[in-house]
């Protein structure tokens, strides 16, 4: 091998390290991590609707005839 | 309209949910809202939704004078023919301001009760509003705590407080049961001056 074909020696660091995100972490998760991350938008989307819903159905006691409440909208 | 032995109390929000249904057996909505009057306290009726938890509000009310029965299950109503338009019976304004769940009550010499919480209702002839149930403030002495206090004939509001005569500190009661007799004596004191 002369030495125009021998590799750099930075170029043998990259293929020997996998690449790691600028955190450290992997840029591939595995199949479960996008499992959790699907179940706990789920989660959080049904919580909110439940609020929003239970809000809406709530009963109030309504009083008629001159309240002096302000009437601006 | 049904019969009651006597007077019975009740909390508004006991109403909230209720089925209406017709003679016929049909369901046709369930109790959103309870709708008084403030001079008097009588209630006016009632604005519905459609069973289910997905439901929405309906554009139809329930006013006091279409109810065949109130029972503790369910209200009777003759057929659907006797439903108005919610507006006909509340304008959508009040619908939206009159509210007074979670308002303050104050008294007319600016003492802090606390948070409504309920409305109670008393049955009699009619169904009409003698009290509130509310979270005490530290001037009740009792923060924290539910406690009921009784009205006056007429309910006053100023702005987002309802306000109470400050003798009905006197009469305010621990446990529904004894409420009727604290609301009969508050109002006899008031007239009595």
């Amino acid at each position: 091998m002369t030495p125009e074909q021998r590799p750099h020696p930075k170029a043998r660091y990259c293929t020997d390290q996998r690449y790691s995100g600028p955190n450290g972490a992997e840029v591939a998760m595995d199949w479960w991590v996008w499992v959790i991350i699907v179940l706990v938008v789920l989660v959080a989307l049904t919580t909110l609707v439940a609020v929003v819903q239970r809000r809406r159905r709530r009963g109030g006691v309504i009083g008629l005839g001159d309240t002096g409440r302000n009437d601006s909208p | 309209m049904t019969e009651q032995p006597s007077p019975l109390l009740l909390r508004a929000r006991e109403l909230t949910g209720r089925p209406v249904v017709t003679l016929a057996g049909e369901l046709v909505a369930e109790i959103k809202d309870v709708i008084f009057e403030h001079t008097g306290g009588a209630i006016a009726g009632f604005t519905l939704r459609n069973p289910g938890l997905f439901s929405r509000s309906r554009k139809d009310a329930l006013p006091w004078h279409g109810i065949h029965g109130l029972g503790r299950d369910a209200v009777l109503v003759s057929d659907e023919t006797v439903l108005l338009r919610t507006n006909e019976l509340v304008p959508r304004k009040q619908a939206r301001k009159g509210d007074v769940l979670d308002d303050r009550v104050l008294t007319d010499n600016g003492r802090d009760l606390g948070r409504v919480v309920d409305v109670v209702l008393q049955s009699g002839t009619g169904l009409e509003v003698v009290g509130y149930e509310v979270e005490a403030s530290e001037a009740l002495g009792t923060a924290g705590r539910r406690v009921f206090i009784p009205l006056p004939d007429t309910v006053a509001v100023s702005g987002e407080n309802l306000i109470v005569p400050a003798a009905a500190t006197e009469f305010v009661s621990d446990d529904l049961a004894g409420f009727g007799a604290a609301v009969d004596a508050f109002r006899t004191r008031l007239r009595e001056g």
